[in-house]
């Protein structure tokens, strides 16, 4: 049985740089255990194993994406148009909208000399009438 | 597309910031197999890799004007490919997790077979693609950067985002379950 020591010594060697006295060590342990030399090869056979691995995707893989990219762009031209076109429409509303609210302002103050809540919305009684109508509702019998 | 091939990348990028596709097509075939090396070991050879793969490309040319060259452009895409991948294998379980209930026992998601004749037999890379999906996500893509990747450890530490201590740490463990599966098969 390899010492456990001696083990994570020799796992560590294949990704770390050890001191000097770590591999002093290791290495009079490789020499002097069968065993952990086993465990040596098999690891190190194990990951050129793994790093020997080949991978690729299914052919035309570049064309795919190429394809995917330009379909993505086309799409982004069309919102755009169709943003820039709401957003003018809308915005010539709104300043028309805006234009005929200062017009109609202004031609209340022009009418009635003043400017008021009243005179917006047309409420036909002051504060002192309401009280008055209140008093006497039949003010104009 | 010829006359594009020896061009550096760093041309290239500037070349499809432009609006040159053929540039970002040689991009693309330039690191097509790097990129399939990290998410396949990520994800298995599954359409989902595939779809991994393409969103890396697609990513990293929406994000072209942001690319500075501070890293290579090999370390860039893998770790989009990388970030990616960790968000789909989350994806997955969250949808695994909804039809299937883990079993107390240890989990074995393969049939290991037998050492000798059917190792032989079996697709050796189907194997080594299957012993890596044993592993739970963060350890394997330590595992793929370092030894599928060939990433030193300080650029798996960099590319992860993690400390060097804690990639030291995974990828020892992983290399002992990887061992564990492995090994009796090569015999």
């Amino acid at each position: 049985m390899v010492e456990k020591e001696k083990y994570n010594l020799l796992l560590r060697s294949f990704d770390e740089d050890l001191d000097a006295d770590q591999e002093a060590k290791l290495k009079e342990a490789l020499s002097s255990s069968e065993e952990l030399r086993t465990e040596q090869e098999e690891i190190l056979a194990m990951r050129n194993m793994i790093s020997s691995q080949k991978a690729s995707f299914k052919p035309g893989f570049t064309d795919r994406v190429v394809n995917k990219i330009k379909e993505e762009s086309h799409l982004q031209v069309i919102i755009p148009d169709f943003n820039q076109t709401f957003f003018s429409v809308f915005k010539k509303v709104a300043l028309t909208g805006v234009a005929a609210i200062i017009i109609l302002l202004f031609s209340i103050y022009y009418s009635s000399s003043r400017l008021g809540v009243d005179t917006i919305v047309g409420d036909p009684y002051s504060d002192d009438g309401l009280v008055s109508y209140l008093l006497y509702d039949d003010i104009d019998e | 597309m010829k006359d594009l091939l020896g061009f550096g990348d760093l041309e290239l990028i500037e070349l499809s910031r432009k609006g040159d596709d053929q540039a970002f097509g040689v991009i693309i075939s330039r690191y097509e197999h790097q990129i399939a090396r990290t998410v396949i070991g990520m994800l298995g050879d599954t359409d989902e890799a595939e779809d991994v793969g393409q969103e890396t490309f697609i990513r990293f040319f929406r994000s072209l004007d942001k690319f500075r060259g501070d890293s290579t452009l090999g370390t860039y895409l893998t770790r989009i490919a990388i970030n990616l991948s960790l968000n789909e294998l989350t994806k997955r379980k969250k949808t695994l997790s909804l039809f299937y209930k883990r079993s107390k026992d240890k989990e074995t998601m393969f049939d290991i077979p037998e050492p000798g004749d059917e190792f032989e037999r079996s697709d050796k890379k189907e194997i080594v693609d299957k012993a890596l999906q044993q592993l739970e996500p963060g350890f394997r893509s330590v595992v793929v950067l370092r030894l599928v990747e060939g990433y030193s450890t300080k650029e798996t530490s960099e590319i992860l985002n993690l400390p060097l201590g804690t990639v030291l740490s995974r990828l020892s463990r992983a290399q002992e379950k990887l061992k564990e599966i492995l090994v009796p098969l090569m015999k």
